[in-house]
């Protein structure tokens, strides 16, 4: 005995079984144990195996004899119950009657391509009595179509074992002398008749045989490979459990048969348990409250939307529910797709997969579908999605439900079997992750969700950026024309009252202030076209004029801080508009300086301007980009002194009626909005130093006052910026939208207008604008060194006078060229 | 030549083992073979054919005769056209069966379905359990046309399936009707039908 375990324990391997599918598929299914155990505990598990089924069959069969003779057909005339069985026996033995006719229906068309094998009486004999037998242990299911099936393979596979055992006899014919003898002796006792002569033989060639086996079988087992030693003492009829413990045994094929097939029907509490696909009413334990087969052919379908979304999509609108072909491919475990070599092929993959339920609360918590719970139910999941897969183009090719299905349920027989496991097993993979994907997908369900009401929001914000550009230049040209005839012509002024009111109207409150505190820096906008030989009597006139206006526009300027406000969200506005756009310039306005923003923002909206009024090339518009930029800054440098000659060049404007001047009017326009983000700036300025304008304004007016303006000018520029940061974005924000829109259509109009001007016109002013580039240039140059000197903190008053007048000397040279193209363009 | 015919949806319904694969297949085919395998849930087939110069389109849902799909596949009978509801004649009880599978179509389509009672495998004459006159009286019983036919030995296949979509048109197919000894089409069958066609017909126009 102890040698002989020693040995057994040496050749544990799984290679032991390799062409033994019967042993494998039992210790699989659970019937045997796990393939690492000893040869005598494969024997003990089966002998324990067979017990059962022969104490089954003992019990519900009414008489063995009877069962036997029911092989062939039930003749109730012959065996008549009433005269040798009570009520009870009778009943029961007519159900079964009634219960082995319906078998019999479906038995008898099994496998119409091997009719030989499993038409043979002795075949047809055995499925009926295993499934019989079975029935009536569960009634709950009863026989339904598809067990058959289900049952047919396994009794296969241990014919070919045992088929496997003859041949191996065969060629070692010498290692089974003794044994070939006992098995003589099998073959004949066909009846119990022979019973006792068995019992005298056995006990005799035991005690002849055993000295002679034992002599032979050690030494087999230097010579022999694994297989064929594992065959041999597989076949031991006087190893453990004798006779009953030969795990080859055509004698015993139905009580193994009958094993695997209850194993496999209830799962061994296991995940998958294939009874539960003929079952109507839902699993214990079921999260979806589906009758199993539904909930799988649900689960398959959710994997191939996962895998192959478009398939599943046309599968779903032609109406192709999954149990249409998802009751039979489960049901008989894709028996009836595949030829039966390849569904061989098939259940050795699906068997080989644990099928133990994972027990992770969490897993258990999250996923909804029973069948992804062990790598078993994965694989068959798996397996169904690669068989739809195979059939991926043909499928998309059909136009209706029928046609669909028609192909899903004719499976084709030339198809390479091991693609499709192969492909199964990384779906299986997928489907055991899916648990986790399934968690994730309805988080991403509920991210879709939050997406949903985002997407109008930026569908929204789109509109708005491209109308916030046109915005300031609706309002600009208004306030200056308002502004223009009231000074000018009261009479005139009441006519402009008519259309002027229903402007007043639409804007908020705010945006009303916008018009007055741009009045100003429209007058200088104006000033460089407008400028001409002024008479000395009437420029007096103007400065008093200007001293008048500039009393009356003090009560304005008490209320800087909303001005400054309205001003800092409209760069907001800007700003998030840029990052709407996602374009790269955008990106790189924002980046720079805060000092910078307040300059470069602004000018989005002039560029966008300049692209709807000129069509130009990108070239052009980017010239045009720092052009604004720089001349923006010489106009508000030079306010002050231009203010004063801005009367008489309004009344040479009003007084021309041409439509070329009203172009050279139109075309600066873009430019006007600039100042008025400046011009507040200035006002905050004035408002921090109170104390010292009187005085200031008094004295240094007429003599200082650019030098004044400059150092004011980048001083209040600074407090801007603090006040930038405290400002609140969103409520201005929208008040700016709500503005922007009710403006969008007189900006429509006002580009129509513009469409008139005359070519010729637009090509010297482009060649006037780049002459003047040089001369903003110069002056731009004198402000980046100033601004260094600033930033480097010196503020001595040497430093600050000498500043002053170099940049006034440098100022003034500039302009006095810039002066000369004004005369040229007021010429044309 | 180039007229798409209209999908008609034809249900086979009827006990285990009556033939209602072997009627399919016979009329797809022109065969029968004695090798076919139990239908396990729901088998499909489709063919275009001709009558009158008409084209149709059938669908043809083959089911299992002992699934009970109300719980699995509830929508097996629904938009469906007509219902072949098949018995064997040498089979009392799959007979008698035939009123619960003419229940469960009426309670789930209602009068909008064409019922057709087939009894099938007539050429087992000396088994025989169910008279002609027991099949027509159900028929006229339930407003359902009827024929009687053999898969294996091809008779009254083709007539059945001329029978369903002269039903399915509206029309009644007399010579076809006249020529076959074994048929007698009662007039109330006929009125049911006709009332059946006509909702049939609303329905499709919806």
């Amino acid at each position: 005995m102890v040698p002989s375990e020693i040995e057994s324990l040496g050749d544990e391997s799984d290679r032991r079984f390799a062409n033994l599918r019967g042993l494998r598929w039992r210790v699989n299914l659970g019937v045997l144990p796990f393939q690492s155990s000893s040869i005598d505990d494969l024997r003990k598990a089966t002998a324990e195996s067979r017990r059962r089924y022969a104490a089954l069959r003992r019990r519900l069969l009414i008489d063995p004899h009877l069962s036997k003779d029911v092989r062939n057909s039930p003749d109730l005339s012959i065996d008549n119950p009433l005269s040798q069985n009570p009520d009870s026996t009778w009943g029961r033995f007519f159900r079964n009657a009634e219960l082995e006719k319906t078998l019999d229906q479906d038995l008898s068309r099994l496998y119409p391509e091997h009719w030989s094998y499993f038409q043979a009486p002795g075949c047809q004999g055995m499925l009926r009595r295993i499934l019989l037998l079975w029935c009536l242990k569960h009634p709950e299911y009863g026989y339904r179509q598809g067990m058959h099936e289900l049952l047919a393979p396994l009794l296969y596979v241990l014919h070919v074992d045992v088929d496997r055992l003859s041949e191996v006899r065969k060629s070692y014919e010498d290692h089974f002398i003794d044994r070939f003898d006992g098995l003589s002796f099998e073959e004949r006792d066909i009846t119990y008749n022979f019973e006792f002569k068995k019992f005298l033989e056995d006990f005799t060639d035991d005690e002849i045989g055993g000295i002679q086996g034992n002599s032979k079988k050690i030494k087999s087992l230097d010579e022999l490979d694994p297989e064929i030693q594992s065959i041999v003492r597989l076949s031991d009829a006087y190893g453990a459990e004798g006779e009953l413990g030969i795990v080859l045994s055509e004698k015993f094929m139905e009580h193994d048969a009958y094993c695997m097939f209850d194993a496999l029907m209830n799962g061994v509490h296991g995940c998958v348990a294939m009874a539960g696909f003929f079952a109507y009413s839902p699993a214990s334990g079921s999260h979806t409250g589906l009758p199993p087969v539904l909930e799988a052919s649900t689960a398959f379908y959710h994997l191939l939307s996962f895998v192959d979304s478009s398939l599943h999509s046309h599968l779903v609108e032609l109406g192709v529910e999954p149990q249409y072909f998802g009751l039979r491919w489960l049901r008989v475990l894709f028996g009836r797709e595949f030829l039966l070599q390849d569904l061989l092929i098939v259940w050795d993959e699906i068997f080989s997969a644990d099928n133990t339920t994972r027990t992770d609360a969490d897993n258990n918590t999250n996923q909804s579908y029973k069948i992804f719970d062990s790598p078993r139910g994965a694989l068959i999941s798996g397996m169904a999605v690669s068989m739809i897969l195979c059939l991926r183009s043909s499928l998309l090719a059909t136009e209706n439900a029928a046609s669909c299905l028609q192909r899903l349920l004719n499976f084709p027989e030339k198809i390479d079997v091991r693609k499709i496991i192969e492909k199964a097993k990384s779906l299986q993979t997928l489907a055991l992750d899916d648990d986790v994907r399934s968690s994730a997908l309805s988080i991403n369900d509920g991210f879709d969700q939050s997406i949903s009401p985002a997407v109008p929001a930026r569908t929204n914000s789109f509109p708005s950026g491209s109308t916030s550009p046109k915005s300031p230049l609706i309002i600009t040209p208004q306030s200056y024309w308002e502004d223009q005839w009231r000074v000018l012509h009261k009479a005139a002024e009441e006519e402009k009252k008519s259309p002027s009111p229903i402007q007043k109207k639409k804007p908020w409150f705010r945006v009303k202030r916008l018009f007055r505190a741009e009045s100003e820096p429209t007058h200088s906008a104006k000033s460089p076209n407008g400028k001409s030989e002024v008479k000395i009597s009437s420029v007096a006139r103007n400065l008093l004029e200007d001293f008048n206006r500039q009393l009356v526009s003090e009560p304005v300027e008490a209320n800087p801080i909303d001005v400054v406000n309205n001003e800092d969200s409209s760069i907001r506005e800007t700003e998030d508009i840029n990052t709407d756009f996602e374009t790269a310039a955008e990106e790189s306005i924002v980046m720079e300086e805060n000092s910078s923003d307040l300059f470069s923002d602004p000018n989005s909206p002039l560029r966008d301007s300049n692209y709807i009024e000129n069509d130009s090339d990108s070239s052009n518009e980017s010239n045009l980009f720092p052009d604004e930029t720089v001349k923006d800054r010489e106009t508000s440098v030079v306010d002050s002194p231009l203010s004063i000659s801005s009367q008489p060049s309004m009344e040479f404007i009003v007084s021309l009626s041409k439509d070329q001047e009203t172009s050279v009017v139109d075309s600066p326009l873009p430019v006007s909005s600039q100042p008025s983000i400046e011009f507040p700036v200035t006002q905050s300025n004035d408002e921090d130093n109170a104390a010292d304008k009187s005085v200031a304004n008094i004295k240094e007016r007429s003599k200082v006052l650019p030098g004044k303006f400059q150092w004011f000018w980048k001083f209040g520029r600074n407090v801007t910026a603090e006040e930038t940061r405290c400002n609140g974005v969103e409520s201005s924000k929208s008040d700016l939208v709500c503005s922007s829109e009710s403006h969008s259509l007189p900006q429509a109009s006002s580009s129509g207008s513009k469409g008139d001007t005359d070519q010729n016109v637009m090509n010297t002013l482009k060649n006037l604008g780049n002459s003047m580039l040089e001369h903003i240039q110069v002056i731009e140059s004198v402000f980046q060194q100033e601004r260094g000197q600033v930033q480097a903190g010196l503020i001595e008053n040497l430093s600050k006078n000498n500043l002053v007048e170099k940049g006034q000397v440098t100022a003034m040279t500039a302009l006095k060229e810039l002066r000369k193209i004004s005369n040229l363009l007021l010429e044309m | 030549m180039g007229d798409l015919g209209k999908g008609y949806k034809l249900v086979f319904l009827g006990d285990q083992g009556v033939g209602k694969t072997s009627i399919i297949t016979c009329f797809m085919y022109g065969k029968f073979d004695t090798s076919y395998q139990a239908t396990i849930g729901i088998d499909f087939l489709s063919k275009t054919t001709r009558y009158e110069d008409r084209t149709f389109r059938l669908q043809l849902w083959d089911t299992a005769g002992q699934e009970r799909f109300k719980s699995l596949v509830p929508s097996y009978i629904r938009d469906s056209s007509v219902a072949v509801i098949v018995y064997d004649v040498a089979s009392k009880q799959s007979f008698i069966n035939t009123s619960k599978w003419i229940e469960e179509v009426r309670a789930e389509r209602g009068s909008y379905v064409i019922i057709v009672l087939v009894g099938n495998k007539t050429d087992l004459v000396n088994k025989r359990q169910v008279s002609i006159e027991e099949g027509e009286n159900k028929a006229r019983e339930f407003g359902a046309l009827f024929m009687e036919t053999s898969a294996k030995a091809g008779f009254n296949i083709k007539p059945l399936f001329c029978k369903i979509t002269s039903a399915l048109q509206g029309n009644e197919a007399v010579s076809w009707t006249k020529q076959e000894d074994l048929v007698d089409v009662n007039l109330k069958p006929l009125m049911f039908s006709s009332q059946a066609n006509h909702q049939q017909e609303s329905n499709c126009s919806c």
